[in-house]
């Protein structure tokens, strides 16, 4: 079976609902933004570590590829493609380099502790922007958009099973991180 | 619980997805074993780490829910823009299942109606007698005297059938639902009712003159010898205007017919749809408890 992160496709309940958005029912709609937003928010986050340039990039991008589903402009089956298309273009034409701000470059160092606390999630963070794509995903939507595992099947990975092994080496990467940082 | 078991369960119990308890299973067994509290500690900081991080600027439902409204607004309209007390109706659906066939029939039976009674028939004879009695006028409406107005009989002539015509075309776009239609006609189907009710005072004004110059008229031109004869002669421009009057009624009730017999039907399409996503929406999309969340 398909995932948005392993092969850019969608499994049939995400497609059945984008379908059915795109027949002009309002309640896919919302279900669709509460759905994808998070997704194009942690891809967007992936390019640009920059939380507030990312929140920017997403909901122009989900604004417009949902809008042009809508009007019948793609399919449903192109979702992911041109969501991704968007996405590139709008990180492009921001002309943005990645930012620090996310693995909290602007906090002040209040003690020796607290640089020392502070180096250590940088650690953990950077190595979050290191992980391969699922397991990024994995981290972003169970931590930024609090969805639990069940709730990623589809985008992260097929299966539940999936999904939890990649949250797993997700959390395992933070954990070298913080005794390699350490 | 031995340590080899601690390390293979850590990752998947911190992740969220170990069972009930087991938790406190590690928790205990860390208690005991220095090595694996270290580690669970590592894991435990790792964990508030990605928390810190990446819980700043977490994802507002109101932001998402209002993104969604203006989508939907943009595409077909407000509550306001629609004047209807439960909020924008739903767009207009691709054809399917059985509001498909209601929607061919109604489109079907438009057709045939027109091509049946769209050309007048026996009340044309009056628009014929009076479009030949234009021909031949003298003055400044008839071509005799190279009025103004010599173009108007072969025009509203023709009008009739460019006017089924472009019907026609209409129906067949409306039928394709290409993106030619919302082109064509930028309208949300709500719009169209309203659209419907815009079209309907001048349309009775236009009835109501119509039947005037029908009960003025044809008792006058019988009485006064007909075709271009007595007080008509010099009486063009009334004529002129009562040809109008009739175009503008005959055209007017096509179109008022046209909006609003497909909005009815697609307002009946739209609740046959909307009845049908009601009864198998609870479980269609949703694969877990934080998608069954809908808004309403």
């Amino acid at each position: 079976m398909p995932s948005l992160a392993q092969d850019q496709t969608l499994q049939p309940p995400d497609l059945a609902l984008l379908s059915d958005l795109a027949r002009g029912l309002k309640q896919p709609l919302f279900l669709a933004v509460e759905r994808f937003y998070p997704v194009v928010f942690s891809l967007a986050l992936r390019r640009t570590r920059d939380f507030s340039a990312s929140e920017r990039h997403a909901d122009a991008v989900l604004r417009s590829v949902l809008a042009k589903l809508l009007a019948g402009q793609i399919l449903s089956e192109h979702f992911v493609r041109a969501t991704d298309a968007l996405l590139d273009n709008s990180i492009r034409q921001d002309g943005q380099p990645a930012a620090a701000e996310s693995s909290g470059a602007g906090e002040s160092l209040h003690s020796l502790h607290g640089a020392k606390k502070l180096q250590r999630r940088r650690a953990v963070v950077d190595a979050v922007y290191a992980l391969p794509l699922d397991q990024f995903l994995a981290i972003v939507l169970r931590y930024h958009a609090g969805w639990q595992a069940d709730a990623m099947a589809g985008i992260v990975a097929d299966t539940i099973d999936s999904v939890q092994d990649a949250l797993a080496a997700g959390h395992r990467a933070a954990v070298s991180a913080l005794q390699g940082g350490g | 619980m031995e340590c080899s078991q601690f390390q293979n369960r850590l990752p998947l119990v911190m992740s969220g997805s170990g069972a009930d308890g087991e938790r406190n299973l590690l928790a205990d067994h860390a208690t005991g074993c220095a090595p694996c509290r270290r580690t669970l500690q590592d894991w435990e900081e790792a964990q508030r780490s990605l928390e810190t991080a990446l819980s700043a600027g977490r994802i507002d439902p109101r932001k998402m829910r209002s993104m969604a409204e203006t989508l939907y607004a943009e595409r077909f309209g407000t509550a306001i823009e629609v004047g209807g007390r439960g909020g924008p109706l739903p767009g207009p659906p691709i054809l399917a299942g059985r509001g498909a066939l209601v929607l061919a029939g109604a489109g079907l039976g438009l057709v045939i109606g027109y091509m049946m009674w769209g050309q007048g028939g026996g009340g044309g004879q009056l628009n014929q007698q009076l479009m030949w009695t234009q021909m031949y006028a003298t003055g400044a409406w008839g071509p005799g005297g190279r009025g103004a107005g010599w173009w108007l009989p072969g025009f509203l002539t023709m009008g009739g059938s460019v006017a089924r015509d472009l019907f026609g075309l209409c129906l067949v776009i409306w039928l394709c639902r290409t993106r030619l239609w919302g082109l064509l006609f930028p309208l949300a189907l709500p719009r169209g009712i309203q659209l419907g009710r815009l079209l309907a005072l001048p349309l009775l004004v236009a009835g109501l003159l119509r039947i005037l110059g029908i009960a003025f008229v044809v008792p006058s031109l019988a009485t006064m010898g007909g075709m271009g004869g007595g007080m008509w002669n010099g009486g063009m421009d009334f004529t002129g205007v009562f040809l109008l009057v009739d175009a503008a009624w005959r055209y007017g009730f096509w179109l008022f017919l046209f909006v609003l017999i497909f909005s009815t039907v697609e307002n009946l399409t739209l609740l046959h749809l909307k009845t049908t996503e009601s009864a198998g929406y609870s479980n269609k999309y949703t694969q877990s408890s934080d998608r069954a969340a809908l808004p309403s």
